[in-house]
């Protein structure tokens, strides 16, 4: 929510530090501050409300509460009194027409207040009230409709006026009936039915409760008597209609967060306050607030033992102390001694703490708990490392876990071990998606049409990611090869799965992928003492995707079935410590070889060396040897290298000059000559 | 470097999970699992997240359609089906908590490295499916100290002794209180040695793993709400906990300075062989 520097003032004598400056606090004490802005004469913070205090935070009054905590500010006394901003109370009423309000359903409309204002001029806001709502990113409409916002942003208490002219009768909370329609203000036709709260007079809908105004009413510059209204709705029926109907609005965020039954009557009068101050004439009649209070939603009072909030936060903090940060939030403190209902230990006073009405939030020992402790600073509290010595896995003495719980650690060690395996085998571990095209079960709300299913098995992927990195392997005789392990769903089960793949760009002889994965699997068996395989391997189709590459598939489930116990496996063979990371050049690279006579006694390192101190920058990898063979007391050496930038497609010619300055520099060497 | 590559390699998170396992382990936390589809009860109103309650939108779900049925009514996400909880694609390993608390008796400690999914569009910082690493104990006296000094263990073991953290209020609604836990900007750390101030406001060269802030967010913790001991049939008087959990691409990214978090999933060996 923006929140305003100027508006924030308006709540206190004393003046505020800085935006800056409260930021600061308000980050590490309350909200996140995701950005600070100026704006005519002021600044702006964009403050992340946290959904737990949506209840009474989304306004300017909520913000300063919380200022006056964190800098030990006191609020202005009429706000003290519960009459934020200091509105006006004692109206000269004067008899107007009859209002009449009824509620139908007082759960879903547990407070409605309305008043009748008469002979209002309706007219262009006053400078100041429009660049309050401008600076907030709202537009000003004319003086009646942005008053009501203001006061929703001033105090968090969504608020309506219809023009008294165009109701029909009274005013009734009741649920829609289906085949009603309205049209809202902003011309859209919405349809009604029965699960519908909506404002009615005797001849139908004037608006859809606490979301919006519909036409019907709607004040105009015509307009000269309001009927103004200040309710409290269920939220859990505010957020099903503005979900069903698409609508939501700054109001209905608020009521779908829960307001304070209490917060409707002061924003009345602080609404009807700036009526008569903004659109007031000599004629103009304010009547009686007509208050229909049916069910009072206001936090309970709960008591507990003071050292609660030491020992909860972990951390000596003295009893004064606590008492104090509880009253700067408006929390009332009563300390006693007496009695000792909870079992507390004597000589720790029992207080009872009763919230102010808008901390809807207050409910629990942990919520209070909470405010004490960011109030007084979790810098302040000192991490403490403690063991679980007296648990069945403690190192501190022979792990002796059972059932379910040594289930999950033997898997958790079994995949890893077959990881280790696999990755001496060659194998690199890939990690796949769960969404694909087709499957047994179908997601209700996929993200694309191609991704519609949970997958049923690990080799579609496999044999794609095969396919994929065959192009960047630098020899025909290499192979890719993959494994993953995770979850499938099929047969209506949740199952773990082992997969595992070779592929060659080529068929030679000698390479063949399907005895390769054959080959590694006996491995595995014979690392885990099984029998074979053979029963865990998955009749898919097909364990040979074709000439030239091979994917099996397995039941982890079963094979961690088979499996008594696995051990731990140590850190230091799963993790890789001297990896760094670089970006993926999005540019094709470029292969050159090659190959030259040397000495026979010429180590094939030093001409390594040679060859990677030549290359230059865009050699990327290499040199690799491939091809060693001696000759007549010389032995010939040829190396791949590749060539790759970052910015750009490499022409041919960009490797000629560093190949050429690795022949100039082979040749150099005494005995050297590159086969050409 | 004239050797041929047929190493094989661990995915990097496979290796981050087992840095964070191993860390836990240390402090007596063993390994738990549950089921990627999960029920509603359990991903949401077990973890005190009411249906129709505006905390709900803090997590997109999948919903799944029901085996062999009629299509599950997904815009009434309140509503349990006559034959069962409505199923969905669990989106936190958080459901866990509640598996395990239902079967097992504290005193308990564990970590959950699990698959988990968020209806959201991916681009590089988001993913529709990636990892967390839930973490719970639950013990007779558990107070933020401990939570902090356990998550301040795991840190240090990963990014160095040098480590710091810092809680800032947070919500999450099985934990409170509730806490975003920042950490100092590994990349940092040496300039912050160095010249303890003007680090800052050095816009010229700005960090690029925290915006020059110095500190990440790094993950999410808070003491056991008393709705979820209640949820399993435990006194919340008897029993206290806590809770947390972090992504561990996300640590990935930090500690490796890897920049697009879709890396980690389309299966690019020029990617996973750096690792």
């Amino acid at each position: 929510m923006l929140v305003s520097h100027n508006w924030l003032q308006k709540y206190f004598d004393a003046k505020l530090p800085k935006a800056s400056v409260l930021a600061d606090k308000i980050i590490f004490h309350a909200f996140e501050v995701e950005d600070i802005v100026e704006k005519d004469g002021d600044c702006l913070m964009d403050v992340k409300v946290l959904p737990d205090r949506a209840h009474d935070c989304l306004c300017h009054y909520g913000l300063a509460k919380e200022i006056s905590a964190l800098f030990d500010l006191r609020l202005k006394s009429a706000v003290t009194k519960g009459n934020p901003l200091g509105a006006v109370q004692g109206f000269p009423l004067v008899t107007v027409r009859n209002l009449n309000i009824k509620i139908e359903d007082e759960k879903l409309c547990r407070r409605y207040i309305g008043r009748m204002v008469e002979n209002v001029a309706v007219k262009n806001s006053a400078d100041w009230l429009k660049k309050d709502l401008e600076k907030l990113d709202q537009r000003s409409i004319f003086n009646i409709v942005d008053l009501a916002n203001y006061v929703m942003f001033d105090v968090g208490q969504p608020l309506h006026a219809f023009d008294a002219d165009k109701v029909q009768g009274g005013i009734t909370v009741r649920l829609a009936k289906t085949g009603e329609k309205i049209t809202t203000l902003d011309n859209q036709e919405v349809n009604l039915d029965e699960s519908i709260l909506i404002i009615a007079d005797d001849e139908g809908p004037l608006a859809i409760a606490g979301i919006k105004g519909g036409k019907k009413a709607e004040v105009t510059n015509e307009t000269k008597n309001l009927i103004l209204e200040s309710a409290n709705f269920d939220p859990v029926n505010i957020r099903q209609t503005a979900q069903k109907i698409g609508i939501r609005t700054d109001a209905s965020k608020r009521f779908e967060n829960e307001i304070s039954t209490e917060v409707a009557g002061y924003a009345m009068d602080l609404l009807t306050d700036l009526i008569i101050k903004e659109a007031g004439t000599s004629e103009t009649k304010v009547g009686e607030k007509v208050d229909e209070y049916k069910i009072k939603n206001i936090p309970a009072p709960i008591e507990f033992a003071i050292k609660e909030f030491s020992e909860r936060l972990g951390v000596d903090i003295a009893p004064e102390e606590s008492i104090k940060i509880l009253e700067s939030l408006g929390i009332e403190v009563e300390v006693s001694t007496k009695g000792n209902p909870l079992g507390a230990v004597q000589g720790f006073p029992l207080v009872r703490l009763t919230p102010p009405v808008e901390r809807l939030d207050l409910q629990a020992k942990e919520n209070y708990v909470e405010e004490v402790g960011r109030i007084y600073g979790y810098d302040k509290i000192a991490g403490v490392v403690s063991l679980g010595a007296e648990l069945p896995n403690s190192r501190s003495s022979a792990p002796k876990l059972s059932g379910a719980e040594a289930e999950a650690e033997k898997r958790f060690n079994l995949a890893n071990k077959i990881r280790v395996i696999l990755k001496g085998e060659g194998f690199t571990e890939v990690y796949g998606y769960t969404f694909t095209n087709k499957g047994e079960v179908e997601v209700a709300n996929p993200l694309a049409s191609d991704k519609k299913f949970l997958r049923t098995n690990l080799t579609d992927w496999l044999i794609e990611k095969i396919k994929f990195n065959l192009p960047y392997v630098l020899f025909d005789n290499e192979a890719v090869k993959i494994f993953e392990i995770g979850k499938v769903f099929v047969g209506g089960k949740e199952e773990t799965r082992l997969g595992l793949g070779i592929g060659y760009k080529k068929k030679i002889k000698g390479q063949d992928a399907q005895k390769e994965v054959e080959g590694t699997l006996v491995k595995l068996a014979e690392r885990f003492e099984i029998q074979s395989l053979e029963a865990l391997r998955l009749d898919l189709e097909p364990p040979t995707v074709d000439e030239v590459s091979a994917v099996q598939e397995f039941n982890f489930d079963k094979l961690s079935e088979e499996i008594k116990e696995a051990k731990e496996v140590k850190l230091s063979d799963l993790i890789n410590k001297n990896a760094s990371y670089k970006l993926v050049s999005p540019y094709p690279r470029i292969i050159r070889d090659v190959a030259v006579w040397v000495p026979e006694n010429t180590q094939t390192d030093e001409v390594a060396k040679i060859i990677k101190e030549s290359a230059g920058e865009l050699c990327v990898a290499g040199p690799i040897l491939f091809d060693e063979f001696a000759k007549e007391g010389r032995k010939s050496l040829a190396f791949r290298l590749v060539f790759q930038s970052y910015t750009k497609t490499l022409s041919d010619d960009e490797t000629n000059a560093p190949m050429a300055q690795i022949i100039k520099n082979l040749e150099k060497q005494a005995g050297f000559e590159v086969r050409k | 470097m004239t050797e041929r590559e047929q190493k094989g390699h661990l995915h990097p998170l496979t290796q981050i999970i087992n840095e964070v396992v191993d860390a836990f382990r240390d402090l007596d936390f063993v390994v738990a699992e549950g089921p990627e589809i999960e029920d509603e009860y359990h991903n949401f109103d077990a973890l005190n997240v009411p249906a129709d309650h505006p905390a709900r939108d803090m997590w997109d779900t999948f919903w799944l359609r029901p085996q062999g049925g009629a299509p599950s009514d997904s815009s009434r996400a309140g509503s349990r089906e006559v034959e069962g909880l409505k199923k969905l694609l669990r989106t936190h390993t958080s459901p866990v908590q509640i598996r395990y608390l239902e079967n097992n008796k504290p005193p308990l400690r564990i970590i959950v490295p699990g698959k988990v999914f968020r209806y959201e569009a991916t681009d590089a910082r988001h993913e529709a499916q990636f990892f967390q690493i839930e973490g719970l104990l639950v013990d007779k006296k558990v107070s933020v100290a401990d939570m902090k000094g356990s998550l301040e263990h795991f840190l240090q073991k990963i990014f160095g002794q040098k480590v710091q953290i810092r809680l800032r209020p947070s919500f999450f609604p099985f934990v409170e209180p509730g806490f975003e836990v920042d950490m100092i900007c590994p990349a940092c750390l040496p300039a912050i040695a160095s010249a303890k101030e003007g680090h800052k406001e050095d816009e010229e060269k700005k960090c690029s793993v925290c915006s020059g802030t110095g500190w990440l967010e790094i993950m999410g913790a808070g003491l056991v709400h008393p709705h979820v001991f209640k949820s399993v049939g435990l006194n919340p008087d008897e029993w206290q906990g806590f809770a947390f959990g972090l992504g561990p691409e996300r640590l990935a990214m930090v500690k490796w300075g890897i920049e697009d978090i879709r890396n980690f999933y389309n299966g690019d060996l020029r990617f996973i062989n750096q690792f």
